[in-house]
């Protein structure tokens, strides 16, 4: 009865889907609708498929990423919504007294407000794409899908940095997880400003550091000539290496001081922050 | 039995502690009232007893599984009517669907006795419902699980006058000898003929923990003509009807206990304590 079960983990998603069909519901019409925006502004200003070769190129080298950029807002902002049961007394009694454990309830929160978005996003996509080719057809005649270009850029990266991007992009997530955590109000906005100040506060002290480091350090008897031997190939492995492991730690970080965090909720906690 | 050893706990080092070293046990098959004056930790006792509230020290357990774990075995167990609740936008059948599978004992039938002694129909839709219909909704599924432990957190505030009524019928008609039940209350006219034990606290402790039985051997209850003897009296209070009275019991005749005079006898008295 203790131990975790899958199936209340399913029963807990239908659960926190239900009991708020109608904001999920105006959810699913916000993604649809961004994803629908975002193409019309792009298709609008640039008629991106009557362009040359070249000039088509530089128009998808704006237009796309103009795409991924709404989505991944997009994604966090769902995300910051990860523990939005735990926003009023009423709503963190009802989910601190359902009988399941942390962990079913914690997978519950994540799956809802993570899986289920980009789910969601992938589906919407050309559900999006198909309404404006309507929409288009009728206005001017003629339109394209936009779709295909969407994944075709991915298709162009190498399988290291497709795993990278979902590095960057699960630590993303993860950060807003435990935004969610910590900030009962407003968690997109001030977990964005959280981690604009503390990249900053970061930039700066390395920056010192390392200011510190070449004047005092005796950097001149550590031999460096191993770096001549390797290969730029070597190096630039080594040097992902070392990104995609600090990321795998930063993501385990906020995972499990999120989750802690969430084992530890009380029913009377501030109303701003959720420590 | 829900067990309660040393509790001590306070919100922040800001406030006084709303315990010290509190001990109590609570055994099965009761009806329990809790009463105490505004801001005495009624309500912070039942959420520590539910795992919603921590203590350092882990002290508060339910049948040996300590409360703060808040593990499925034992919060299938339990179930707390808040006085600060929400229920979603639903149907009540959806509400059910989604929510009965958590409790293995839970009953369509005591369901449906419920509303209909609560005069709600089955097929309501839980947004469209005034405070006091929700209320009577939330405390017909509470009833409906079958825990062995309810906990009511002022369950009458938001009841009308029939409500109140009902509210009594149904607890009572659900009440088994397996099952605990403890009503958070100060509005005790609404509960003293339903409980049979009274647990009343004061400031960081216990002031009483006795049955209605045990209250009513020892004391007495009545209102006594303007003029009457008043020497026995442990505490008096005027009233239109004449003088309201808790006198030590003749041993011979039980009155039905007063819990209003009782609690303001205990709190002007403590003393009268000491005889349980």
């Amino acid at each position: 009865m203790n131990n975790f079960s899958f199936t209340r983990v399913g029963l807990l998603i239908r659960h926190k889907i239900f009991s708020d069909i109608r904001n999920y519901r105006n959810q699913l019409i916000g993604i649809f609708l961004c994803i629908f925006l975002c193409m019309f502004f792009i298709f609008y200003n640039v008629d991106i498929f009557s362009l040359n070769a070249t000039d088509k190129a530089a128009a998808l080298s704006i237009s796309i990423p103009t795409l991924y950029f709404a989505g991944g807002v997009l994604s966090l902002f769902y995300t910051s919504l990860t523990f939005n049961s735990l926003n009023s007394k009423g709503k963190r009694i009802s989910t601190l007294m359902l009988p399941a454990t942390n962990l079913e309830k914690f997978i519950s929160f994540l799956t809802v407000s993570v899986v289920f978005y980009h789910i969601a996003f992938l589906v919407l996509l050309p559900v999006a794409d198909l309404a404006n080719f309507l929409f288009f057809v009728i206005m001017k005649g003629s339109s394209v899908f936009f779709s295909p270009y969407f994944f075709e850029v991915m298709g162009e990266c190498s399988p290291s940095m497709l795993f990278l991007l979902f590095l960057a992009l699960l630590s993303q997530i993860s950060t807003y997880v435990l935004g969610s955590a910590c900030f009962r109000r407003q968690p997109f906005i001030l977990t964005t400003l959280c981690e604009w100040v503390l990249s900053i506060v970061i930039l700066i002290v390395s920056s010192i550091s390392l200011g510190y480091i070449g004047e005092n350090l005796p950097l001149h008897m550590i031999d460096f000539g191993f770096l001549d031997k390797l290969s730029e190939n070597q190096l630039i492995f080594g040097l992902k290496s070392i990104l995609a492991l600090v990321m795998i730690l930063w993501i385990s970080f906020c995972l499990v001081i999120s989750y802690r965090m969430f084992c530890r909720a009380s029913v009377i906690t501030n109303k701003r922050f959720g420590f | 039995m829900i067990s309660i050893q040393n509790l001590s706990f306070r919100y922040d080092f800001q406030h006084p502690a709303v315990f010290s070293n509190l001990s109590l046990e609570i055994d099965k098959g009761k009806i329990i009232g809790l009463l105490g004056k505004n801001g005495t930790g009624k309500s912070t006792l039942l959420y520590l007893i539910a795992g919603l509230l921590h203590d350092h020290k882990h002290s508060v357990s339910i049948d040996g599984t300590p409360s703060y774990k808040r593990l499925p075995g034992m919060l299938n167990r339990i179930f707390f009517v808040t006085e600060e609740f929400e229920l979603p936008s639903i149907t009540m059948k959806q509400y059910v669907k989604i929510n009965s599978v958590f409790y293995p004992n839970f009953s369509e039938e005591i369901l449906e006795q419920s509303l209909t002694e609560f005069e709600l129909p089955t097929d309501i839709n839980l947004g469209s419902l005034s405070m006091g219909q929700k209320k009577k909704a939330f405390i017909s599924f509470a009833l409906a699980t079958q825990t062995e432990y309810l906990l009511l957190d002022e369950p009458t505030n938001g009841l009308d006058i029939p409500s109140k009524a009902q509210f009594r019928r149904v607890i009572a008609s659900q009440m088994t000898d397996d099952r605990t039940i403890i009503i958070s209350t100060h509005q005790v006219h609404d509960v003293e003929m339903l409980i049979d034990h009274v647990i009343m606290l004061e400031e960081d402790h216990l002031l009483l923990n006795t049955s209605l039985n045990a209250i009513s051997e020892k004391l007495c209850f009545a209102v006594r003509p303007v003029g009457a003897d008043l020497s026995d009296a442990l505490y008096i209070e005027p009233s239109i009807a004449g003088t309201r009275v808790v006198a030590p019991s003749d041993g011979f005749q039980n009155t039905t206990v007063d819990l209003e005079l009782l609690f303001n006898a205990i709190n002007q008295n403590p003393q009268i304590t000491e005889q349980f």
